[in-house]
């Protein structure tokens, strides 16, 4: 355990320890997380973003490794030469939002590549291989809304195939049946958020259980009799933000907590107090606490985990989504070998 | 598999790859974030790029792949490679089940590993070795996300019922607070063939109390009562039992001068009371809720708005 606990954001140090990311690149975990590196770009400048910093990165060279990581499907890989994922086609496509440069990004070609993972049933496949999730039906709306494409695909269907994800906790789990797992709440209520369908959602029910996750140490946890972690405070905030019930939960001991989990020496936001930060926990470190309107940082959209400035500009009053039908039963598995689980 | 003595060796030095020009990585110019490669991983990377430009589908390419997961677990453009590959071999699919076992052990959260154990069961149409599999994973992890929704599939597909609920009784011995049991409990009777008959609640709520009663502030099989009765299609206050669990943990407390009731019990009381329209019982409890729950007041002080 560190000695002292922090009681103030260190922006500063936050800062530099960004910055000096790409200087670790001997680290075993550097190259081991290779395919990782475009969701990296994203976590790291998404930081700096809410932090008002994010001219310390060079927009060119940010543009110009992107633009590298496409691939001739339309969709992006994690770094230059790798196969197309939704993951990291979504971060492509934030950092090009963030960077106000969506015009140097072929939409229709981005938009064809998330239209191809779609399937019948509503759900969406990550990659050519085939695993699906709800996580991916965040990935595929949330980018076709930030294309303004979500025409391409058939709202209602993903709509339903969440909604079969929905558990009797109120939550919902990575695919029908699965256990409710806050990170899974808030793609399947971020998605519901962004195609104004969030009528799906037991609100009371579902917000009480997020309540439940917020812990005598101020932490939140992912699900019941799990460990409090850094991250929870953006997936289980974000949901709550979303239903508006953001004030469930204790906020002066979470903003304690996540203040508690800065690395004083280093810079950077670990899971828990004491560990060792890294970028991905420092991302939702400090959108967490922009959510809680932490004083010095930028407003934070709980939709897309993206400065709220950037989605306002980008994504105007406008819905051109496709009327839905009245709730639909959940579907039925096709075949029993294609059965999402 | 490969030897030992081979995993040492660079592809560049092995007799049997002597034939392929490797192909580098490029980076192209300036890179933002260049990657320097350790220098086994580079070497068998300029392999794989080989032999996907050439869609080499020998045996050779089992030992290339299974070099660069090992290092690389979450590589899923190689995972899929070796899957075709073992597929236009026609390759002995059991070996391949006991390489994923011992790469489960160490990377028990790969998403890729899990995704790689479905293609394979499902292309064998046997699962007689999945179920032991996912017990001594969830041995190691009970509450393994992966473990548990490959579970599921396994289960579904394969018709496997019977053993369910032995292996989650075993494990929520274990620990009651296991959610992921509990979840599986109640996947198990919403899915199964023969669903979920009215005339087992009675036996199922006895089931919950008894666990309720191990750990009153235990969240899961509060939630899971909660799931269960709406499952038979009936609600919290048709259960006597349940008001009754309730009461006498309220009792207890009150008995021994202690503030401590479970907020679950005191929460189920106060949708018991909602139901049955008693206004005054609601606003004691979410009082004392209010008081006793002091993290979640704001969402007690909610409830209360609704009944005053």
């Amino acid at each position: 355990m560190a000695q002292e606990v922090p009681s103030k954001f260190l922006l500063d140090l936050h800062v530099q320890f960004i910055l000096g990311l790409d200087k670790k690149k001997d680290e075993f975990e550097y190259w081991a997380s290779e395919q990782l590196r475009l969701n990296g770009v994203y976590w790291a400048l998404t930081s700096l973003d809410l932090m008002n910093h994010k001219d310390d990165l060079n927009r060119d060279d940010v543009i110009a490794f992107v633009l590298s990581c496409q691939n001739k499907d339309g969709g992006f890989g994690g770094s230059v030469e790798h196969d197309s994922h939704l993951i990291y086609t979504l971060s492509a496509v934030q950092i090009m939002v963030m960077l106000d440069a969506v015009d140097r990004l072929d939409r229709s070609a981005i938009t064809a590549f998330i239209q191809s993972r779609a399937n019948a049933d509503g759900s969406f496949t990550g990659d050519a291989w085939g695993e699906v999730d709800t996580r991916f039906s965040y990935i595929a709306l949330a980018g076709l809304s930030l294309l303004d494409r979500l025409d391409a695909v058939d709202v209602a269907m993903a709509v339903r195939f969440i909604e079969a994800c929905r558990n009797f906790d109120g939550g919902f789990g990575s695919t029908p049946g699965a256990e409710s797992h806050a990170g899974q709440i808030f793609c399947c209520v971020g998605a519901l958020a962004i195609v104004d369908a969030l009528e799906i959602v037991e609100a009371d029910k579902l917000g009480w259980w997020l309540a439940e996750r917020q812990l005598k140490n101020g932490g939140l946890n992912g699900r019941p009799e799990k460990l409090e972690d850094v991250c929870y405070s953006w997936w289980v905030l974000s949901a709550l933000s979303i239903l508006d019930r953001i004030h469930w939960i204790n906020k002066d001991s979470l903003i304690q907590f996540i203040l508690g989990s800065q690395d004083a020496d280093t810079g950077g936001i670990a899971d828990r107090p004491g560990d060792v930060p890294d970028v991905f926990h420092m991302l939702f470190g400090v959108a967490g606490l922009a959510l809680l309107g932490y004083p010095g940082l930028k407003a934070v959209d709980p939709r897309y985990c993206m400065p709220k400035y950037v989605t306002d500009h980008r994504i105007p009053n406008r819905r051109n989504i496709q009327s839905r039908e009245a709730p639909p039963p959940p579907p039925s598995s096709q075949s029993k070998l294609d059965m999402e689980i | 598999m490969s030897s030992d003595d081979d995993d040492d060796l660079l592809f560049s030095d092995r007799p049997e790859w002597a034939d392929v020009t490797p192909v580098p990585q490029d980076d192209g110019p300036n890179p933002l974030v260049p990657i320097a490669y350790a220098p086994n991983y580079a070497d068998a990377m300029s392999y794989f790029r080989a032999v996907l430009a050439t869609t080499d589908r020998s045996k050779r390419v089992l030992d290339l792949t299974e070099f660069i997961v090992r290092l690389n677990p979450g590589h899923y453009s190689v995972w899929k490679y070796r899957q075709d590959t073992v597929f236009a071999l026609s390759a002995d699919l059991t070996s391949e089940l006991d390489f994923i076992e011992e790469m489960a052990e160490d990377q028990p959260k790969s998403y890729q590993i899990w995704h790689y154990r479905q293609a394979m069961v499902a292309h064998l149409s046997d699962a007689s070795r999945e179920i032991p599999f996912i017990n001594r994973m969830l041995a190691i992890d009970s509450k393994n996300y992966h473990a548990w929704s490959y579970r599921q599939w396994v289960v579904y597909t394969f018709a496997l019922w019977d053993k369910e609920f032995s292996d989650i009784d075993r494990l929520l011995e274990v620990d009651v607070r296991n959610n992921s049991a509990w979840n599986q409990r109640f996947w198990v009777f919403k899915n199964r063939p023969e669903g979920f008959e009215g005339g087992e609640l009675e036996k199922e709520v006895e089931y919950v109390v008894k666990r309720i009663l191990l750990a009153p502030r235990n969240e899961s099989p509060w939630a899971y009562l909660r799931g269960i009765v709406a499952l038979a299609g009936k609600t919290l206050a048709d259960i006597p039992a349940i008001a009754d669990l309730c009461a006498s943990l309220r009792d207890t407390a009150s008995n021994t001068s202690s503030t401590d009731v479970s907020p679950h019990a005191l929460a189920m009381q106060l949708d018991i009371a909602v139901a049955k329209q008693n206004t005054a019982e609601c606003k004691t409890i979410c009082s004392l809720l209010i008081q006793q729950d002091p993290i979640r007041a704001k969402y007690w002080h909610y409830r209360l708005t609704l009944v005053a």
